[in-house]
């Protein structure tokens, strides 16, 4: 395999490996609604405050300071979330916590040296908004493969449409599907470009 | 729970690896050290240990349960950055540097206490449970890259061939457990 090939799949890879435990709990449409929306708070605290300190704090710093803006945002918002609804605050705070650990949500704690790379670094705004956005749907695709239905209400009344899909099994078996897919697409798309 | 039922519990079931799925890169365990599998399983049965002792001692007191993962999520970010910062003194890593790897392995930590630490109030069985599950998933991961090793020689489809395989024989990991969990754990009950 080509170098730049091989660099593309480790990124892809790291992307993805990243979100995968967010993915797997997100089994559900209100799962992956909390999990999603903490996400996008975590990803956008971290981003934001590594680009707007000061550079002269230094690297080692402000990625301190990004991470613990980064859990001070999941904690408000599981904070938020308990005032809500308490049932899914008892079933998701421990992986609400975990969003902050995301490489995702790591990588845009670094903060960004050359101008090139702070344009590039209002471009994780973006991209935190839809990796978050991509747990809330992967949540609501696996509610409606396990059960045929999908709802907001956490206790909605189950039937069995392909059960295993709301297991960690699943997860990632439709995690590999999606992104083979994907690719078969991107392919196909490239082949009648050219 | 048994010493023996724990072990069985986290090694299958309760696997980090498909229960929290934590893919760490690959060939990451065919490279690991027997000192760095010992350091590993020492670090996730201190962590399962900090984190139960801290939730009965610190937390429930002062009745904050509900801020315990927030709070190991920072020693755990604290704990990682002294430990590379001693590593740099020590001239054999640069401190604060960023690491892929060393960040899913403190995930690992962060998913092992979280599933050890709430679970037992006994020092020795924390300690246990957290080692079991440090072991398990590192032979989750050793098995995982088997399965990848052989898969390069099959004809895989172009579309399906990295990320998307990878996942996929992690799912059926997953299943396997589950279904040898199911048919036996009941069998080791207490």
């Amino acid at each position: 395999m080509a170098t730049s090939e091989r660099r593309k799949v480790d990124e892809s890879w790291v992307a993805l490996a990243g979100l995968s435990p967010l993915l797997v709990f997100s089994n559900g449409l209100s799962h992956g609604l909390v999990l999603g929306i903490t996400f996008l708070v975590a990803h956008s605290a971290a981003a934001a405050v590594a680009l707007l300190l000061p550079v002269k704090l230094g690297r080692s710093y402000v990625f301190t300071f990004s991470v613990l803006a980064a859990a001070a945002a999941a904690s408000l918002s599981a904070s938020v979330v308990r005032l809500l609804d308490p049932f899914i605050f008892e079933a998701t705070y421990r992986y609400m916590f975990l969003v902050t650990l995301t490489i995702p949500v790591l990588d845009a704690s670094v903060m960004p040296l050359s101008m090139d790379e702070r344009e590039y670094a209002t471009e994780n705004l973006v991209r935190g908004l839809g990796y978050a956005l991509s747990i809330m749907i992967f949540g609501a695709f696996r509610e409606f493969l396990s059960s045929g239905i999908i709802s907001i209400k956490s206790s909605a009344p189950a039937s069995s449409l392909l059960p295993f899909a709301s297991q960690p099994a699943g997860a990632f078996i439709i995690i590999g599907l999606v992104v083979a897919g994907f690719r078969a697409i991107m392919r196909a798309a490239k082949r009648s470009e050219s | 729970m048994s010493v023996f039922g724990l072990a069985f519990y986290f090694a299958l079931a309760g696997n980090m690896l498909v229960q929290w799925g934590l893919l760490p890169p690959r060939n990451v365990a065919k490279k690991a050290t027997p000192v760095f599998v010992v350091m590993f399983l020492f670090a996730s049965a201190l962590a399962a240990t900090v984190d139960g002792l801290m939730f009965r001692f610190v937390l429930t007191p002062l009745g904050l349960e509900s801020l315990a993962p927030v709070v190991f999520v920072l020693f755990l970010f604290w704990t990682n950055l002294a430990i590379r910062a001693l590593l740099s003194v020590a001239g054999k890593a640069s401190a604060f540097q960023y690491d892929e790897h060393s960040f899913q392995l403190t995930l690992v930590l962060y998913a092992v206490a979280m599933m050890a630490g709430g679970r037992f109030s006994s020092v020795w069985l924390l300690m246990g449970g957290g080692a079991a599950a440090a072991f398990g998933y590192l032979a989750a991961t050793r098995f995982l890259d088997d399965i990848m090793d052989r898969l390069d020689l099959e004809p895989v489809p172009a579309p399906f061939r990295g990320a998307p395989i990878r996942f996929i024989s992690a799912g059926l990991m997953a299943l396997a457990f589950a279904g040898i969990d199911a048919g036996f754990f009941s069998k080791f009950p207490g």
